[in-house]
């Protein structure tokens, strides 16, 4: 083995697992001493269950001795994004409101993945309550993007983001209900795929809106990222949104290639953008250009406008997560973090006839981006308008200003997957997005593989713990 | 029994809005002309609300409404507060586009017969 245990694929790992040139105990602890020697930095992590995790992989450890093998994931660290439920361990959704709440029974993710024998390292930050932040007025800091500490990382799924991108784990858990797998995906350089909704179960994590809700993994490649999804995907009774249909392969095509494939693009929800920057228009042509090389067809569409997608989405989102915090907010708003409490206020504001009208327009959206796939096998559109910006000049996140252009694909339902292209000038990455059919995470896969390979993103090291550490 | 004093800076007069926390009733009292308009104009409840509105005007908008939800607001974090209610405001008036009387909403769901006890 020539690599460092970090740079192993999951499936890497394991196969050096199951031949005994590795064991989980000691890729457990390279992880906890990278995490040691750079979360004070860096604040992936919110608690590292180390006790845990050495459990984890000592188990593990035994089990494949003993000839049991659970799958691609057992002996592999991964961490959760600190909104799944943890028996026993604390989930806070990184706010004052829960610092206390320790659950007494896992979320379906962290069931599945636990009973996958994977290596539970500990609960990643977010954004409070997976809606606010990057904040400093709460009880931990926000984390920070790896390739330049002075930047954020995106949200929701900041900790996700960062641990993935330091080299810390391969997968992390995320939740995307405007876009918190994919903005902290783009702005981190990592894959995060938000799946059809109901396809992964959002039993035992708190909810921001229950029709905008979804949960998936940021990974460290495309093939770590469908190793993850087939892990936390499939049928739960026990959440009503949940689809009993059946998890395919997601690897079995993953290199197959994009020749003859069809691949739209709605140019106009980005090109005119405000926040649209040069670099990522042109990584985004050198992108598509790359693509048509490689034998898909790819041609513009015509979608309705950005801005539709993106208001029906928050006036949605505003309202059913008001629902959720509505006590807390009458009794207890002082203890929320002021950009937390800056968006989830103007959700008791939203009127019946406004929510109405969006779920109106949601459905017409939705019929819109359907039709659109007939002819189409995925859409390839922006992700991040913009490399991630500094803690020090926040960007406007109001949606028609918006440099994240991902809560269409929540609206609607449809997959879509964040895919890095290359780093711009400043060092940072960038990204592009695809969206695909109805539970056709698959085809998704299979193209981000292809721009990963065409890109050449994997050839590029990643942020060095020294840089990182300061 | 909460009642909320709305300062109208234009006019330098007053609306006091009393309203129920348990009920989330919020009538409002002795309404101003511009208050009063904010509420009850067609053309704005409807949403097809100009993009810009008065500063006071909003601000007695978002009060009434902050009562209405059983809501308490910091002094301190009033202003940051109304101005995400106008932008909140601006980008719901974009969802006010005519559509077909026939376009449901999303949430408009079909029921499957069920097999269980068959």
């Amino acid at each position: 083995m020539s690599a460092a245990p970090h740079e192993l694929s999951i499936a890497a790992a394991g196969r050096e697992l199951r031949a005994r040139h590795l064991t989980a105990a000691a890729l457990t602890r390279h992880a906890l001493d990278r995490i040691a020697a750079c979360n004070d930095r860096l604040h992936a992590f919110i608690l590292v269950a180390e006790a845990r995790a050495l459990a984890d992989a000592a188990r593990a450890d035994a089990e494949l001795a003993a000839g049991i093998d659970r799958g691609p994931l057992h002996g592999i660290p991964y961490a959760l994004k600190d909104i799944y439920d943890t028996a026993g361990i604390a989930t806070t959704c990184h706010s004052r409101l829960r610092l206390n709440h320790v659950p007494s029974a896992d979320s379906a993710v962290a069931d599945r993945l636990a009973a996958a024998g994977g290596v539970l390292l500990g609960k990643l930050a977010t954004h409070e309550f997976a809606i606010g932040g990057p904040s400093f007025d709460l009880p931990f800091p926000p984390a920070r993007n790896p390739w330049n500490p002075e930047h954020i990382t995106g949200g929701s799924s900041s900790g996700s983001g960062t641990a993935v991108a330091a080299g810390l784990l391969r997968m992390a858990t995320g939740s995307d209900t405007g876009g918190s797998i994919r903005g902290p995906a783009a702005y981190c350089g990592t894959i995060g795929i938000k799946p059809t909704y109901g396809r992964v179960s959002r039993r035992g994590v708190f909810p921001l809106s229950f029709t905008l809700d979804h949960c998936g993994p940021l990974a460290r490649s495309v093939e770590d990222a469908a190793i993850a999804l087939a892990l936390m995907a499939g049928h739960d009774p026990l959440d009503p949104a949940s689809a009993d249909l059946p998890v395919p392969d997601y690897r079995a095509a993953l290199e197959a290639g994009v020749r003859g494939l069809r691949i739209g693009i709605p140019r106009a929800f980005f090109a005119t953008a405000p926040a649209l920057t040069d670099e990522v228009a042109t990584a985004f042509d050198r992108t598509v250009a790359l693509l048509r090389d490689a034998g898909a067809l790819v041609a513009d569409i015509t979608l309705p406008d950005y801005a539709l997608f993106a208001a029906a989405n928050r006036v949605i989102l505003l309202a059913e997560a008001f629902s959720v915090h509505a006590e807390d907010l009458r009794h207890r708003l002082p203890d929320y973090g002021r950009k937390t409490a800056e968006r989830l206020v103007p959700g008791a504001l939203v009127t019946a006839a406004d929510l109405v009208q969006a779920g109106r327009l949601r459905r017409h959206l939705a019929d819109a981006v359907n039709r659109a796939l007939v002819p189409c096998d995925a859409l390839l559109t922006a992700c991040t308008l913009a490399p991630a910006p500094r803690f020090d000049a926040p960007v406007d996140p109001r949606a028609a200003f918006s440099p994240v252009q991902t809560g269409a694909f929540n609206l609607t339902g449809h997959p879509a997957i964040s895919v890095p292209i290359g780093l711009g000038a400043a060092g940072l990455p960038l990204s592009v997005q695809l969206a695909g059919r109805p539970f056709d995470e698959a085809m998704l896969f299979r193209i981000a593989r292809a721009i990963e390979q065409l890109s050449g993103w994997q050839e590029i090291p990643l942020p060095t713990l020294k840089a990182a550490a300061g | 029994m909460i009642v909320r004093r709305l300062f109208d800076a234009t006019s330098a007069t007053h609306d006091d809005a009393p309203a129920n926390r348990h009920g989330g009733y919020a009538p409002i009292a002795d309404p101003l002309p511009e208050t009063q308009a904010a509420f009850s104009s067609p053309s704005k409840r409807n949403g097809r609300m100009p993009a810009e509105t008065e500063p006071a005007q909003l601000a007695a908008e978002f009060d009434t409404l902050v009562v209405r939800a059983g809501l308490t607001i910091p002094a301190e974090r009033r202003r940051e507060l109304i101005a995400a209610f106008a932008d909140l405001r601006a980008e719901i008036a974009r969802l006010h586009a005519p559509l077909s009387p026939a376009l449901e909403p999303a949430a408009v769901y079909r029921l499957i017969a069920s097999d269980a006890g068959a």
